[in-house]
């Protein structure tokens, strides 16, 4: 295999890129400066020395509690919890929450063998104690296993006295968060609903 | 209108080239093993983007070749013209509507509904519960497109909780329980309100065909009886879960569910003769392409594959009769079968002999490319 095949089969493997792209792409970064692969190949080779996830929220920073957990302005008795690390992102940039977040880093799916040991569960139930966290707002996709996450935590919390509510995405079925534009977020986050304790 | 023509490459025995199609009934007629049951398929495969024969996409190649396709050129209501392109190559399949790729076969079968009439089509009415669920599952997908993911999402909230029955995980299992309840009862009450409907549909088509006076009936009969409410769902659940931990198992939902043929309240296809009961297969297809059309206010392609063979001359011309109005529709015969009676003003006739298809007058029409 040649150097540039090698090139084009890992850019290939990257989400959303397919073949016809990665081969745009690997020819593109050969006809411009080389600078330009340069600079891209030192922040890919630093990438894992300088962000990690928060060891607080899970979401990916490079300071330790990251902006958000650190930000005393913010509000330290909601808590939203998400799936994906990117998922924060969206939220912060819908400037409509202005709680904590947690990243579980997946869903419950027993098919797959993810319970709640696989998840950052117990790191949540922690912060919850910790912080005395009153609202958790559950904003895992509006999938059958986000259905099941959330469910499932639902009734592990009310039974620790805090007020669980559901993200409302107003999207069509199957609509995931890391998709959601930034009206439909905050329209979301202020409908969202309320489970019976 | 449907398909106008179909543009073939390696696929079955069926000769390469363009067959034009550019009529309202098409006749295959031919002996069998020469391939007419193939250009049946291949208008399927078009639909539906899988074939109803077999589970092994594979065995569409032509035997020592690597790769297989079908283009077709159909005319819709409300897409316009459509060229669909199906594939297999290095056992990938794929799917383009003019041009796109098609993610979803969901998609696909919106676009041109399509109706088939086989031999296997008895297993509806003689075969295992699980034929008959597929038959309702199916007539119930055509129509409502909402169904199938109802469908689905139950069937994954199934897979979870049948791993969780088996790590006896009650936690995990508490949680499934109210989604499947939720789920389950849609798809339940999907199923009453459909199957009433269609029995009242196949009760009269049944009179009308067989001219039995004796009123065949179908029944549902879900496995959550008599629970009404998600609430009294999940607590049948909780009831029967030791149960489901004994077998390993979830034994109680939809997946469970029946459906009876009955007369005079009693399951009719236990005591009915092989004619009998190739006569319900025929009419649950005409029930189903009835139900679809009157819903959807479209007309479906269909396609009958050497189905009318058991049934005398009264009970055939009824049944042709009985066809709802359709785009297009694809007929298999045997040479010696009295068909002639049954062409319209708008019929293409092909013969069918090893691969290749000859229009009647005798000259090939598979043009070569
Ligand atoms: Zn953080």
């Amino acid at each position: 295999m040649s150097a540039l095949d090698d090139l084009v089969s890992q850019i290939a493997r990257l989400p959303g890129l397919g073949r016809k792209s990665a081969v745009r792409i690997a020819h593109y970064l050969l006809k411009s400066d080389r600078r330009v692969a340069g600079n891209l190949s030192e922040l890919l080779a630093t990438l894992h020395d300088r962000i990690h996830p928060c060891s607080e929220c899970g979401r990916y920073t490079e300071a330790d509690p990251c902006a958000v957990c650190s930000d005393s302005a913010r509000d330290r008795t909601v808590i939203c919890v998400v799936e994906q690390p990117q998922d924060v992102e969206v939220l912060e940039q819908s400037g409509e929450f202005h709680g904590l977040y947690h990243v579980l880093g997946g869903v419950l799916s027993p098919i797959d063998g993810i319970g709640p040991g696989e998840l950052r569960v117990a790191a949540l139930y922690r912060r919850i104690e910790q912080l005395g966290i009153r609202e958790v707002i559950l904003a895992t996709n509006p999938t059958v296993e986000g259905d099941t996450t959330a469910l499932y935590l639902v009734k592990q919390l009310q039974t620790r006295g805090v007020d669980c509510s559901r993200l409302a995405l107003g999207l069509p079925v199957g609509g995931d968060l890391e998709y959601a534009d930034r009206l439909t977020v905050a329209r979301s986050l202020r409908g969202r609903t309320h489970y019976d304790s | 209108m449907g398909f106008s023509q179909i543009r073939y490459y390696q696929f079955r025995n069926i000769a390469d080239g363009v067959l034009a199609f550019d009529a309202k009934q098409i006749f295959f007629v031919g002996d069998n093993g020469q391939g007419k049951t193939n250009l049946l398929e291949s208008f399927y495969i078009l639909c539906y983007g899988s074939t109803f024969r077999t589970n092994r996409d594979s065995l569409l190649i032509r035997s020592g070749m690597s790769d297989c396709g079908l283009t077709g050129t159909a005319v819709t209501d409300d897409s316009g013209e459509l060229a669909i392109r199906f594939a297999l190559q290095n056992s990938l399949k794929s799917i383009h509507v003019n041009g796109s790729p098609v993610q979803d076969r969901k998609d696909l079968i919106h676009n041109l509904p399509c109706i088939v009439f086989c031999h296997d089509d008895i297993d509806f009415v003689s075969g295992p519960p699980e034929r008959r669920r597929w038959f309702f599952n199916q007539t119930l997908s055509l129509y409502d497109e909402l169904f199938i993911d109802v469908l689905r999402r139950y069937t994954r909230i199934l897979k979870n909780r049948n791993v969780a029955v088996r790590e006896e995980n009650g936690d995990m299992i508490d949680v499934l329980d109210e989604q499947l309840a939720h789920t389950g009862r849609e798809l339940q009450v999907q199923r009453e309100h459909a199957v009433e409907r269609f029995s009242a549909t196949f009760e009269q088509l049944y009179h009308h065909i067989s001219g039995f006076d004796e009123p065949l009936r179908v029944r549902y009969r879900p496995s959550w009886r008599n629970l009404d409410s998600v609430e009294s769902v999940v607590k049948e659940l909780r009831t029967r879960r030791s149960t489901d931990f004994t077998m390993g198992t979830t034994t109680s939902g939809p997946h469970r569910d029946r459906f009876r043929f009955e007369m005079n309240g009693k399951e009719f296809t236990e005591t009915a003769s092989t004619g009998q009961l190739r006569l319900i297969s025929l009419i649950l297809r005409v029930a189903q392409a009835r139900f679809f059309s009157g819903r959807s206010g479209r007309k479906p392609v269909l396609l009958l594959d050497d189905v009318m063979l058991e049934l005398d001359p009264t009970r055939r011309k009824r049944f042709f009769d009985a066809l709802p109005d359709y785009d297009q529709a694809v007929f298999t015969f045997l040479p010696d079968e009295q068909f002639s009676s049954l062409a319209g003003d708008d019929t293409l006739l092909y013969r069918v002999k090893a691969g290749h298809a000859y229009g009647e007058s005798g000259s090939a029409s598979t043009r070569s490319v």
